[in-house]
């Protein structure tokens, strides 16, 4: 498991409060009632702390947290080039 | 000050009254367009049943807020974080002859065969009848009620709060200073309309010509579509719930940048911490920042006052404030009055802002409401305690919470949870943090083993659930056990649950 996908379920497992998502990469976030608008903006902090980055709001939006495989592109992306950095 | 008197002084007015993204209305267009509308509904209803409107934030709305008003009606606004099922519901307890679609469920669907009319396309049609005019003797009146505002009912079914045109008009009267800000000027209008801390924009800053600007729910998806919208409006008012401003205060762009114009927050629905008003204040110094309470029963609010730094200092939670001045409130405990400061006690209100009751729900009615002299008065199911003229809020007498602002029975949860084929019996149980609910977890046992996983068997639920509550309803967390833990008077323990599943 890479960086991005430690950070990715780390995050997700506290916004979702549970474990459960893991069962499948692909499942829909958003529509399944496991987050919402409000739980995006607890990510957003989660992911600052995580990688010491800042997130402007043009930078991620509903799609990026839809599925645990779009969070890890969307770290992928944002987090390129200081993988050196990352921390949990 | 009533709304439709001030809609008619500036019915030549063509300062803009609303603004929804790349659309707007002014007050002149808003006056022509409610005018045709209600004379349309006269033609055409045959009963006085409340007109029921289901949508967001469309322009449209409002013109038909308006219109049932001036034939006499009054409104039901049900947002579309309703199921349609439950909006059905709604439409047959209120013997609705008319629903306004204003959501993206095409007609057919929410209609489905029942009583009464949906009306999609009816309206922009109706519009164009000309010279349509309303007659100003059937307008609501006084005791007339205005809007029926259905909320979580811990029957499981929704409940009906009255509100009157009398008691609307207490409200501006008695809060209008704690929420002014000048004439054409503009104000966030971002609060469903299913919840009436929209009315504070709808019958104070209308009435005082400050455009609205809407925030719909697509806007709140993707922040950086909500910013650009909030950095083009110029809005010198900002009414939300706590947990709105504070997603938006996530972001270093939320700032006087963006907001050059604010003055003002109102800021009501749910606690309102200390940390809240210090990142506010650090981001607008100097802004009114306003925190008020009050349940829909009592017209908006009950009370309200501006933080100030001092407030900050002390050991207590910020005040919810200074209760409002007509009528009369006390706190009672155990059946007694409290007199004391410090002393916790459910706080009762008489006053004229008090709702005539739930629609024909007489039983429930009794339940929570009296008389005291000419005025009714209303049990809050609030605990609070006073100090020195201010009231602070402690919580609940009941099983009702807020979550982001929104009201919350959770036996109306439960109820649902168990209307659902699978699942034998529930307990809902709230997860504070900083004395806010952070969410809502529902923890179930199956009358049948559905061979899914644990993830499936969850989403599957919350599925079920969706169709029979509004979305922000559905709990988090689900976890399935195989019996709850009881505690010794035979009830399902929900502390034991808490401790070893919700930390």
């Amino acid at each position: 498991m890479d960086k991005y996908e430690q950070i990715a379920r780390t995050v997700l497992e506290d916004a979702c409060e549970t474990d459960e998502i893991f069962e499948d990469y692909d499942m829909d976030l958003l529509d399944t009632g496991y987050l919402d608008s409000f739980a995006l903006l607890e990510i957003i902090v989660s992911v600052e702390e995580a990688m010491g980055i800042k997130v402007k709001p043009t930078d991620i939006n509903k799609e990026d947290i839809r599925t645990v495989n779009n969070f890890i592109r969307f770290l992928k992306k944002e987090g390129g080039g200081i993988a050196d950095k990352l921390y949990l | 000050m009533w709304i439709l008197d001030e809609l008619k002084n500036r019915m030549h007015s063509d300062q803009t009254a609303m603004i929804h993204r790349d659309r707007s209305i002014t007050y002149r267009e808003l006056w022509t367009a409610s005018e045709h509308l209600a004379a349309k509904l006269e033609d055409e209803l045959k009963t006085m049943a409340p007109v029921v409107i289901y949508g967001n934030k469309d322009i449209e709305i409002l013109v038909v807020m308006m219109a049932a008003l001036k034939t006499g009606r009054p409104y039901v606004p049900v947002d579309v974080t309703f199921p349609v099922e439950r909006l059905q519901k709604i439409a047959d307890m209120t013997e609705a002859e008319i629903l306004f679609n204003f959501s993206e469920t095409d007609d057919a669907t929410v209609g489905n065969g029942k009583a009464f009319r949906v009306s999609g396309g009816d309206f922009h049609d109706w519009l164009k009848t000309p010279g349509g005019r309303s007659d100003e003797e059937r307008w609501v009146s006084g005791d007339d009620d205005c809007y029926i505002l259905f909320t979580s009912g811990s029957t499981g079914e929704p409940k009906g709060v009255q509100i009157t045109k009398d008691n609307i008009i207490n409200f501006t009267e008695n809060f209008g200073r704690y929420l002014s800000v000048p004439e054409g000027s503009c104000a966030l209008n971002q609060v469903s309309y299913s919840f009436d801390v929209s009315d504070i924009q709808l019958y104070y800053h209308l009435a005082n010509g400050v455009s609205l600007f809407n925030i719909d729910r697509e806007m709140i998806g993707d922040f950086g579509e909500l910013f650009s919208f909030l950095g083009g409006s110029g809005i010198s008012s900002w009414v939300s719930t706590p947990s709105f401003i504070e997603m938006c205060a996530v972001y270093d762009e939320f700032s006087r940048e963006l907001l050059p114009d604010l003055e003002r927050i109102v800021l009501a629905g749910e606690v309102l911490t200390k940390n809240l008003v210090k990142t506010l204040w650090k981001k607008f110094p100097g802004v009114k920042i306003v925190n008020g309470y009050g349940p829909s029963e009592i017209t908006v609010l009950t009370s309200a006052c501006e933080i100030t730094p001092e407030m900050l200092q002390s050991d207590d939670a910020l005040p919810i404030g200074h209760v409002l001045e007509d009528g009369e409130w006390w706190i009672e405990s155990k059946g007694e009055p409290v007199e004391e400061d410090g002393k916790q006690g459910e706080l009762i209100v008489a006053s004229r802002s008090v709702s005539p009751g739930y629609y024909k729900q007489q039983d429930l009615t009794e339940k929570a409401f009296g008389k005291r002299g000419v005025l009714r008065y209303f049990r809050t199911h609030d605990l609070v305690y006073r100090e020195r003229d201010l009231l602070y809020f402690c919580g609940r007498i009941d099983f009702q919470v807020k979550l982001n602002g929104y009201r919350i029975e959770l036996e109306d949860v439960e109820k649902n949870l168990n209307k659902i084929s699978c699942i034998e019996n529930s307990a809902v149980i709230p997860v504070y943090k900083n004395s806010r609910v952070e969410y809502i977890a529902g923890f179930v046992v199956m009358s049948e083993d559905l061979g899914l996983s644990r993830a499936k068997t969850n989403i599957h639920i919350k599925k079920e659930l969706k169709q029979l509550v509004p979305s922000y309803m559905i709990p988090k967390k689900i976890v399935v056990l195989d019996s709850f833990p009881v505690n010794t008077n035979g009830k399902i323990d929900r502390r034991r649950l808490t401790d070893e599943y919700l930390n």
